[in-house]
């Protein structure tokens, strides 16, 4: 009968993934030591190098601490907004794990996490140094709400200046002479617009990298997030000048046409083509450069980021561990903790093979921080500054960047608003989820 | 109901009835009533809650704040009239492709079997994907489909996902493009079940192509067709992915349509309790919006 | 159309689509060979037109990122390096094998109940007919977000989280209002006159169901086995939600592994894309041969 073949096929099916799902479900469940205690990990990092360096972390941590057990699991970095969200919704929070530095003051405030005050007198004994001290400045305004520290700095970022000698050569401008100030950014610009299709790939997007680039513009003319009420300070001469500025590369064409719509991928990728002159990113694009286009890495030299009027103000990316409340296991937790972010403890190979700035100076002033160009980084991290600057943390920070500044920005680029207009609605924006 | 259905009907029942119906209902109506309803009815109630992750305390009743909150924010009906345009727009590019496509591949050549295979592709794939395929194709600078665009003056030098006019229906295009292979297959799945004898009688009645295809197929089909559009329609309604993807819903709010609000309500601004009084009136749209349409297709003359 | 649909359940169909074939090859076999070869040609340019960007897709998972970003159509270099990249992650071969799983089960599932659920809707009337339809149909119209929190909780509380069987449950929700709504249609298509004539021949109402009905319903239960497959086989937002341990990731899942913190491999993504594309692709070609049988030579003369 012909209806028996997909019958067969069905049953084959069946029987097929009963035998899979017998295979795949043994030797899953680890059987639970009475006085063993497991601290749940959520590691954002899914690269291979990342998971091997944490492994091997916790091999040692294990080795040291017999009685606790870490289980890591592995959130990568697009799925962890929604993965904690989930998680806090459902009741299903790990103990233990990254976070993104500009949303910390958010969780913090909801009271999910726990403050780490209370430990780091006994971190700071078996360090043998004072630990906030080795702490820097803007992590520390970051992860401290109400008083409180909450999170462990675990690695730091900022960006510089990306140039092509190539290009600037060609351009005829002094290789040996990089941009120092946004209006010198501007001058190459025009200059390198006769060479290269893209001067410098300014993004003007619903993305990150909009924020994190655009911060170090109206920081350095002088504005600031928040006025001293602790509301939308945006609303300035200062502000509407540096908006103005920085999306009129958009429309005297020294950006690229789909600024609007560009990824941090995009502006990357455009530079490692040799289809841009410049581009402000971080240090991990240095060997992302070197192993993509040797030829090209040649003529890449790195320089600090642009000043304003009002100094030289660059971008502070990071991300510590924290602890959630509603971890039963707090004091293995904080074990954990310490032994990753700790100089003495597994900080310096995860940073290491991992090829970021680690987030304590100490190790920060030992090799190979203090070889190029990592020591160019370092030195440009002690001059980062949090979007919010000079304010503190703001719980609402994560919706702020993301629905408004980087909307204002785009909305300007796209010519959809004035910059006067853009302002205003970028200020009642903020204010309206400030006051929820 | 089949006509033939009616007619043999009572005396179908008389003769071979005792066959109690909620046997073969059961098991579905207990899927669907754990999995969907019992968790929708919470879900309204969350929404009568002021509840948000972003303070540590649990839900409370507070009435129809949350629905205030989301109906008096004039950028819901910004989205809500964008979304419309999407559902019918991403509909309407479904069927216009599926439906020849359908009849074309309904005729078996040596090729139709791999055809029929690999058209299914674009549906398998996930939008996270696709859409770096269709970024390039848009792309301003090297994009084959962008210079096409240009060159009749559909869009400017940037891509169309760039600019505040042309973000909604570029996306819209990419939408209706993933979803014409289900239509396609579900279509064909009917087109083969009609009979060859129907058109061999339409064509000794002297009918020609076009009229045995008004006739015969488009009625037969029609049924078909509703459901589909019901069921593309309700997903592209509550879809986010691929604009979240592509643009974020910019430019500006350019292409923000409900999916993203929601998704944005419930994850970025961490509410579940006014994410549930925005997913309760989008079902509530959803309703308003497809009754008819289940009502006008599935009555058969 | 009254007619015509009157017409149908009087005709033997069997009989008639014997006489079809007779006098097919009686017509002239050059006219319909090339008939046929120029359909081919427009079913080839019409697919290859529809899949331009799954052919850029295709050829991208073959090229590097740095050659796929230069913007250049043609590829100067090709190689499978992203696969066997992607293959060195431990989770994409795990993930592969839980997707099938869980997408496997869940469809077969998702058939089997619609089936039953169609049938009962479109051949019986009783008391509460249109409340079932209903209720069924408003599963699809539930929006996912609202009926996520609930349903973690759940199935944290019964066990269910992290673990294959329950996503496979939960799953079970995505494909089965449409495919009750479209098995639904398909039925009321097959002239009830063949059961009856099974059932006064003997056959019980389950054999008729088996023996008559389901082999008329054969493309009908691919259309609707396969939307189910898909949905669960790309299905994200739930799959996060529950499944926290590496070696229960499903593929898409397993996909956010590919976008690290400052950057993507865009010939690995493609290639991922090639991977949870290519093997459903293929299946369907194979049981999409039961397209080829019309109504006329189907189950009925067997």
């Amino acid at each position: 009968m012909k209806y028996s073949r997909p019958i067969t096929a069905v049953v084959t099916i069946l029987a097929l993934s009963a035998t899979l799902v017998a295979c795949s479900s043994g030797g899953s469940n680890s059987g639970a030591g009475s006085n063993k205690q497991t601290v749940t990990f959520w590691q954002f990092n899914g690269d291979q190098a990342s998971i091997t360096a944490y492994k091997s972390a916790i091999a040692s941590f294990e080795a040291k601490n017999p009685d606790i057990t870490v289980n890591m699991q592995i959130v990568p970095w697009s799925d962890q907004q929604q993965k904690i969200t989930t998680a806090l919704a459902s009741g299903s929070l790990p103990d233990v794990s990254m976070m993104g530095n500009d949303v910390v003051a958010q969780y913090a405030a909801n009271g999910s996490l726990v403050p780490l005050d209370s430990y780091l007198d006994g971190w700071s004994a078996s360090e043998g140094i004072d630990v906030k001290q080795d702490m820097y400045a803007g992590d520390l305004s970051y992860y401290t709400y109400n008083g409180k520290l909450y999170g462990a700095p675990l690695a730091d970022e900022t960006r510089m200046l990306y140039y092509n000698t190539e290009f600037f050569q060609k351009a005829g401008l002094d290789p040996n002479k990089p941009p120092t100030t946004w209006a010198d950014i501007e001058k190459a610009a025009v200059a390198l617009k006769s060479v290269v299709s893209v001067p410098w790939s300014a993004p003007m997007s619903k993305q990150y990298v909009t924020v994190q680039t655009f911060m170090s513009v109206y920081l350095s003319y002088g504005a600031s997030l928040f006025d001293s009420n602790g509301k939308c300070g945006l609303n300035t001469k200062e502000f509407k000048d540096a908006l103005s500025w920085y999306t009129g590369l958009a429309k005297s064409g020294l950006t690229s046409p789909d600024a609007a719509n560009l990824t941090a991928n995009d502006i990357i990728n455009q530079f490692i083509n040799g289809k841009a002159g410049m581009l402000i990113e971080g240090p991990s694009q240095y060997n992302a450069i070197k192993n993509a286009n040797p030829e090209l890495f040649k003529n890449i030299r790195i320089a600090p980021i642009p000043a304003g009027p009002k100094g030289q103000f660059g971008f502070l990316g990071g991300w510590p561990l924290v602890m959630w409340n509603s971890s039963k296991v707090k004091e293995a937790a904080a074990k954990w903790i310490h032994f990753v972010t700790s100089p003495n403890g597994a900080l310096s190979d995860i940073v290491q093979k991992v090829g970021i700035l680690p987030g304590r100076k100490s190790l920060a002033s030992k090799p190979p921080w203090t070889d190029a160009p990592y020591n160019q980084f370092a030195d440009q991290l002690s001059r980062a500054y949090a979007y919010q600057y000079p304010a503190g943390p703001s719980p609402k920070m994560g919706e702020i960047e993301t629905a408004s500044i980087q909307t204002a920005v785009q909305e300007v680029a796209t010519g959809a608003l004035s910059v006067d207009s853009a302002t205003n609605q970028l200020c009642t924006d903020i204010n309206q989820i400030l006051s929820k | 109901m089949s006509l033939a259905l009616r007619l043999a009907g009572g005396r179908f029942r008389r003769e071979f009835g005792g066959t109690n119906p909620w046997y073969y209902v059961t098991p579905a109506m207990v899927i669907v009533g754990l999995l969907t309803i019992a968790p929708l009815l919470y879900g309204i109630y969350l929404s009568f809650t002021n509840w948000s992750l972003n303070s540590s305390a649990a839900p409370q009743l507070e009435g129809v704040s949350a629905y205030r909150v989301v109906l008096s924010d004039s950028a819901f009906w910004d989205n809500l009239v964008r979304t419309i345009a999407w559902t019918v727009g991403t509909v309407v590019v479904e069927i216009v492709i599926a439906v020849p496509f359908a009849l074309l591949l309904n005729i078996r050549t040596s090729v139709t079997g791999v055809v029929t295979g690999f058209i299914m592709i674009p549906w398998i794939t996930p939008f996270v994907v696709l859409s770096y395929a269709w970024l390039f194709l848009y792309d301003g600078q090297s994009g084959p489909l962008h210079a096409f665009m240009q060159a009749i003056g559909l869009v400017g030098d940037s891509t169309p996902l760039a600019s505040p006019t042309a973000a909604l229906w570029s996306i819209i295009l990419i939408s209706g493009w993933k979803g014409i292979p289900f239509l396609t297959i579900a279509l064909l799945a009917t087109l083969k079940s009609i009979p060859t004898e129907l058109y061999e009688a339409g064509s000794i009645d002297g009918a020609g192509r076009w009229k045995s295809f008004r006739s015969i197929t488009l009625p037969l089909v029609r049924p078909t067709l509703g459901a589909m559009c019901v069921v593309l329609g309700v997903q592209a309604f509550y879809s986010f992915d691929l604009v979240w993807i592509l643009t974020q819903g910019g430019p500006g709010s350019s292409s923000t349509i409900l999916g993203i609000q929601l998704f944005q309500t419930f994850f970025t601004q961490a509410s579940p309790g006014q994410a549930a009084a925005l997913g309760t009136l989008m079902l509530l749209l959803a309703l308003v919006l497809i009754v008819p349409i289940l009502r006008a297709t599935s009555r058969r003359t | 159309m009254g007619i015509t649909r009157d017409a149908r359940p009087s005709l033997p169909p069997a009989v008639v689509s014997q006489d079809n074939r007779l006098r097919r090859t009686s017509e002239s076999k050059d006219r319909r060979a090339r008939q046929t070869i120029f359909v081919a040609g427009a079913q080839t340019v019409a697919a290859l037109v529809f899949l331009a960007p799954i052919v850029w897709m295709y050829v991208a998972s073959l090229r590097p990122d740095l050659d796929i970003r230069s913007g250049n159509l043609v590829p100067t270099r090709v190689s499978l390096d992203n696969f066997v990249h992607l293959f060195e992650l431990d989770i994409v071969p795990q993930a592969f094998l839980n997707s099938a799983i869980i997408a496997a089960f869940s469809s077969v599932i998702v058939t089997t109940v619609s089936t039953l659920s169609a049938y009962a809707l479109s051949r019986f009337r009783f008391r509460g007919r249109g409340f079932t339809h209903g209720f069924l149909l408003a599963g699809q119209l539930v929006p996912g977000l609202v009926v996520l929190v609930p349903i973690i909780v759940a199935f944290r509380q019964l066990g269910l989280a992290d673990s294959l069987v329950g996503l496979t449950i939960a799953h079970l929700t995505l494909g089965l209002p449409i495919a009750v709504l479209l098995l639904r249609n398909y039925l009321a298509e097959i002239p009830v006159a063949l059961e009856e004539a099974a059932i006064v021949d003997g056959c019980s109402r389950v054999g008729a169901l088996f023996r008559i009905v389901l082999p008329l319903l054969r493309p009908a239960l691919v259309a609707v086995t396969a939307f189910s497959f898909i949905l669960s086989w790309g299905e994200y937002v739930v799959a996060l939600s529950l499944i926290t341990t590496d070696d229960k990731k499903t593929l898409p899942l397993s996909m956010q592994y590919l976008f690290q913190l400052y950057g993507v491999d865009l010939g690995v993504v493609m290639a991922f894309g090639v991977i949870i594309s290519l093997p459903v692709a293929v299946l369907f070609m194979f049981i999409q041969r039961s397209f080829v049988s019309n109504l006329g030579t189907g189950g009925i003369k067997e």
